[in-house]
């Protein structure tokens, strides 16, 4: 006896809790496509003629996000282009590297690639070690700084990134939890950006649960990877809170949505980071004082400020690959 | 009869004893939700009230990633 999908009758492959419904492959892809759709549309992400870079990293969320993306192109008018940064994190960099050149090629996509070592002489685990800071924190800002980089580079309209429900509401909630308001206010589904500076972010998977995420990958047949980073901490609070989060989900369907709804709703009731946003002195883009992170955390790593040579390398990349969305 | 269950990403493998055995009861055998795991049987996904023989090859993926 084999449960059938509510839609059409195909034996079903998932049981979509809050929905209280059973479905079919080809209707569970629909269902997921369909909440890209809504978020798009609700939350005013993508305009007609707009270039969107979508930032992979070879997980089964960035694929979730390109392929939802390129099957809606058409239907919004936008175009796509894909970026990869190759952190240089050993085994775990070079499968992530070879998922997103794969899953490019399937979706036809024109892919950039930004080697960090290339780039700037250093990789992630280099520079950590070299700055005396923590792994994650300057993997996250170098990331931010390189993704907003080639954004503005390809002049792209937006940068999507594959956060899913699941994330958010985490975030959110460990967040709360330190009374970080300020964090809280960079959780939205859009964030504007500043001509020339920095390129407005969107959140296209904002109501699709991570499980969701890893169906419609897997039931796509989109190139992707498990693996984890080595660095990932497996029991840190994020994890802990994911899993406590979907216990109460299992038993109270609809939590995670209502919590990432609710967000939305009330995020520019949120304090915005003190500082401003303002050019960086040294290589112009985005900076909370007069110099941005990226140059100040190579600057002491590496003995230079590597904001230049960064956005040099990447006009070069981009003319060469001569991209167009 | 049991039935062997490949753990991703873990790469290890479990045995249950079982001649069938239902999705959600595998997971709650490896101390996993339903909401942040996914039974594949025989390479395609079966809900959480779906049924696993011992003839077929399963694999639970965990989906929940780190941070």
């Amino acid at each position: 006896m084999v449960a059938r999908c509510a839609i059409c009758g195909a034996p079903a492959v998932a049981y979509v809790r809050y929905q209280r419904r059973h479905l079919c492959s080809k209707h569970y892809v629909e269902h997921v496509e369909n909440k890209v759709r809504r978020a798009l549309k609700r939350y005013g992400m993508v305009g007609k003629g707009d270039t969107i870079l979508v930032a992979v990293s070879g997980g089964k969320d960035s694929a979730a996000v390109l392929g939802a993306l390129v099957r809606l192109s058409d239907e919004f008018g936008y175009g796509i282009v894909a970026l990869h940064i190759d952190l240089g994190i050993g085994e775990y960099s070079r499968k992530s590297r070879e998922a997103a050149i794969n899953l490019s090629r399937q979706l036809g996509v024109p892919l950039v690639i930004v080697e960090l070592r290339e780039a700037i002489g250093a990789t992630i685990p280099e520079l950590a070690r070299k700055s005396k800071r923590p792994v994650c924190s300057v993997c996250g800002m170098v990331k931010r700084y390189v993704t907003n980089a080639v954004a503005v580079e390809i002049k792209a309209d937006a940068l999507a990134l594959g956060h899913n429900a699941d994330d958010l509401a985490v975030y959110n909630l460990k967040s709360f939890m330190n009374q970080d308001l300020e964090a809280i206010s960079k959780l939205g589904p859009k964030t504007e950006g500043i001509e020339g500076i920095a390129v407005g972010r969107i959140r296209p998977l904002y109501e699709v649960y991570e499980k969701e995420a890893f169906l419609y990958a897997f039931l796509r047949g989109l190139s992707f990877i498990h693996d984890e980073c080595p660095y990932v901490d497996a029991r840190s609070i994020e994890r802990k809170l994911k899993e406590s989060l979907n216990a109460i989900e299992s038993e109270k369907p609809g939590v995670k949505m209502m919590m990432v709804r609710g967000l939305a709703k009330r995020i520019r009731d949120y304090p915005k980071p003190r500082g401003g946003m303002r050019r960086c002195r040294i290589c112009g883009l985005l900076a909370s004082g007069e110099v941005c992170s990226f140059c100040r955390l190579t600057s002491k790593a590496l003995g230079e400020a590597k904001g230049p040579v960064l956005r040099k390398y990447v006009s070069r990349l981009v003319a060469e690959l001569n991209i167009t969305a | 009869m049991s039935i062997k269950v490949k753990l991703i990403p873990d790469n290890v493998v479990v045995e249950i004893d079982a001649d069938r055995i239902r999705g959600r009861d595998i997971l709650s055998k490896l101390g996993l939700d339903p909401e942040s795991a996914v039974v594949i049987a025989d390479g395609k996904p079966i809900p959480e009230d779906g049924y696993v023989g011992s003839g077929s090859e399963v694999v639970v993926v965990r989906v929940l990633s780190g941070g």
